[in-house]
């Protein structure tokens, strides 16, 4: 079954994440940072990788570039619940500019993020 | 003068001159004093003359006048008021400049009582406190204080005073003789101050509402996650389910409203955009709707659309801020109706008005009424003024209406205000509307520019698609119109050659019209991009070329301008390469990366 890794320092959101996707039948990995994030898909890539970008010490801006470079075929979906923005670019915007496939802004609806993770899987 | 010296001479000045001069040898003249003093001699009368050289008394003299003179001038440049207190004979002077600060008229007597009674009762006790001590035979007769005023006409003013205390005598006998001191009205500063301090706040405000809508919504997420986990476990007829959709709905509308306090607390560089100013004036009204009091009724008079502005949109959600807040204030005491009223407005020809002349054209025009107290006409005029106030010390800062005045000159816009005791008050701002792109002329004289490309047409609004849809078939496309950027991707995924221009919408729900451009140009990096603006563009124009965009189109679309830019964009020499149009390396510069 397709794998999908979920980058993400929040706990409640991991674990969102998690339960969402197993009921749907996929199977997941958890990382809480960038850095860990990176190590575990370094070990064994995942089909697709979930980042969140707000994070502290590497962050998932940082994180997809790297990927983007090392694994230029890996599946990235990025999402944030912050609003930060570099110019008038918001975070989302400039994670799709480096390598992220698709975004989602928290607080998303799970409907939307298995739709999304389907869509990517899909191709 | 003569020989016989007096042996009791009586001496008697009988008068001088007025200016004589003496001469010297080289005929060069002085002033001198002649003084003539008669003598009684036991040889007669005599007269003793005294010629006295006062070139350096004179010179002291005219010194002395100078300095007073630009002591003078100084004084009044500076706007400073000066006091003389004179403890022997208990008499007061107080300078003209020092009346007009205070607002006491000439006729008026000067005193210290009739000071302290324009201090604020809460300032009077510390004031009294200060002056006794800098009176006090053992202190340094040194007196400063910056306090409030309250003048005979109301007005509150600050300002800042400071004096000296001469003494006479030593020990337990030394008293005041004489103070000495100036006064300055340092209202203007002290209010600027209170701006700068309040704009600091507001800016920390909004980092801090950046941060805590993180937080928010990474709590969100756990809450509209788990409980949409939870529903489809539960039985539609459940109670739990029930109350769990309620969390859902709630949640929902949290997410909206954080986005769109983020929406307005965002830092916007004063960009200018063309905007449409319904919908912003839309949801400023639905962020400030929670804030308006029991005993104000809100009715909004919001047309469906209005004529595109170029603006500031953090700027305009500023100024309805203010505009509110100041129409609240006005209905404090009473309550009543606040109107907010926005409609396009033609002017046929060129209107003079109190504030300037409207030229001729079309106009958003943005009008806010309360029914509160109204206010003098002669006070109207000054509304604008930073330290124009009617509201009493203690209360907020009364620079918000400058801030709109400043807002609205600034984008070309003029304000008017009607007001009327007892009745309320009207502020109406009128916007110029951005010319149009073509003119009318053009569109009826000159043939319309055709093709036969396959064009694919993304709206989420449905007349929108639907028109854009015509007018494309109109002049002779292929359109495959799409409602939503997930299905026009999908659209253009099966066969990304079949199409040769893009045409989006750029806010549209889950994926921009930028967004989706760079999905297709990931799949057909040669493809040309129409991007169509209406009011929350959230890119300018650079920004969206960085992002492969060909073209602009501004919202509503006429036929002349599309056929024109679809002409210019498709009859273009083939783009470059999509990812040479942004560079990694401004992106790795951000502190961030």
């Amino acid at each position: 079954m397709p794998s999908v890794l979920v980058i993400d320092d929040e706990e409640q959101v991991r674990q969102l994440i998690r339960e969402t996707l197993e009921q749907a039948g996929y199977d997941v990995e958890e990382a809480c940072d960038g850095n860990e994030g990176l190590k575990r898909y370094r070990t064994r890539p995942a089909d697709l990788v979930i980042m969140d970008i707000l994070m502290p010490d590497q962050d998932g801006l940082e994180s997809i570039m790297t990927l983007d470079r090392e694994f230029p075929m890996s599946r990235v979906i990025a999402i944030t619940g912050g609003s930060d923005m570099i110019g008038m670019l918001n975070f989302l915007d400039v994670a799709k500019m480096l390598g992220a496939r698709r975004t989602i802004q928290k607080p998303f609806e799970v409907k939307a993020l298995l739709d999304a993770v389907a869509a990517e899987l899909s191709h | 003068m003569r020989g016989d010296s007096p042996s009791a001479p009586t001496l008697h000045t009988m008068g001088t001159l007025n200016d004589p001069f003496g001469r010297r040898k080289d005929g060069s003249q002085f002033p001198i004093e002649i003084v003539l003093t008669p003598l009684e001699l036991a040889s007669g009368r005599s007269t003793f003359v005294t010629i006295i050289d006062i070139t350096d008394r004179r010179r002291a003299e005219e010194d002395a006048r100078q300095s007073h003179v630009w002591f003078d001038l100084a004084v009044q440049a500076a706007h400073v008021g000066i006091f003389e207190h004179d403890h022997r004979t208990d008499s007061l002077y107080w300078s003209p400049t020092l009346r007009e600060i205070c607002g006491v008229t000439q006729d008026e007597a000067g005193s210290l009582q009739r000071y302290v009674d324009l201090i604020p009762r809460d300032e009077r006790e510390r004031i009294l406190h200060a002056i006794r001590d800098a009176h006090h035979p053992s202190g340094d007769g040194q007196f400063e204080a910056v306090h409030q005023l309250v003048r005979p006409d109301g007005e509150v003013r600050h300002v800042c005073v400071r004096s000296l205390t001469s003494f006479e005598g030593e020990g337990t006998a030394r008293a005041p003789v004489r103070t000495v001191g100036a006064m300055v009205d340092i209202t203007d500063h002290q209010r600027a101050t209170e701006y700068v301090r309040d704009a600091s706040k507001m800016e920390a405000i909004g980092t801090l509402a950046g941060g805590i809508a993180h937080e928010l919504n990474n709590r969100l997420t756990a809450v509209l996650g788990f409980s949409e986990l939870a529903l489809p476990l539960l039985s539609s007829d459940s109670k739990v389910r029930r109350h769990l959709q309620q969390v859902v709905s709630a949640g929902r509308k949290s997410r909206e409203l954080v986005h769109q306090l983020l929406t307005f607390s965002r830092q916007s560089g004063q960009v200018r955009r063309p905007l449409s100013l319904h919908l912003l004036v839309k949801e400023s009204l639905k962020l400030l709707r929670p804030t308006i009091p029991s005993w104000v009724e809100l009715r909004e008079r919001i047309a469906g659309s209005t004529c595109p502005i170029s603006a500031d949109m953090t700027q305009m959600h500023q100024m309805i801020l203010n505009l509110v807040e100041n129409a609240l204030h006005a209905m404090s005491r009473t309550g009543g109706v606040l109107v907010i009223q926005l409609q396009d407005k033609e002017l046929a020809a060129d209107q003079v008005t109190p504030a300037g002349t409207l030229t001729a054209g079309c106009y958003a025009c943005l009008m806010v009424r309360d029914s509160g107290e109204g206010m003098e006409p002669e006070f109207a005029k000054r509304l604008f003024d930073p330290f124009c106030t009617t509201k009493s010390p203690g209360k907020e800062r009364e620079m918000g209406l400058a801030v709109v005045h400043e807002i609205v000159t600034a984008h070309g816009g003029t304000i008017l205000v009607e007001s009327k005791i007892g009745i309320g008050t009207t502020v109406s701002l009128y916007f110029p509307a951005l010319p149009p792109r073509a003119s009318a002329t053009a569109i009826r004289d000159e043939p319309l520019p055709r093709g036969h490309e396959c064009v694919l047409f993304v709206d989420d609004e449905e007349s929108a698609a639907r028109v854009g849809g015509e007018m494309l078939e109109s002049l002779g496309y292929f359109p495959v119109v799409r409602g939503n950027a997930a299905e026009a991707l999908e659209a253009f995924r099966i066969a990304p050659q079949r199409f040769d221009l893009l045409i989006t919408d750029q806010t549209m729900p889950e994926m921009n019209g930028d967004l989706l451009a760079r999905e297709c140009q990931r799949l057909r990096p040669d493809l040309p991009v129409i991007l169509c603006t209406y009011s929350d563009q959230t890119l300018s124009e650079a920004e969206a070329r960085l992002l492969g965009v060909t073209e602009f189109v501004l919202k509503p679309m006429t036929l002349h301008n599309l056929a024109l830019t679809i002409r210019r964009v498709l009859d273009l020499p083939a783009p470059p390469p999509r990812r040479a149009l942004y560079s990694r390396a401004g992106i790795l510069s951000h502190p961030r990366c």
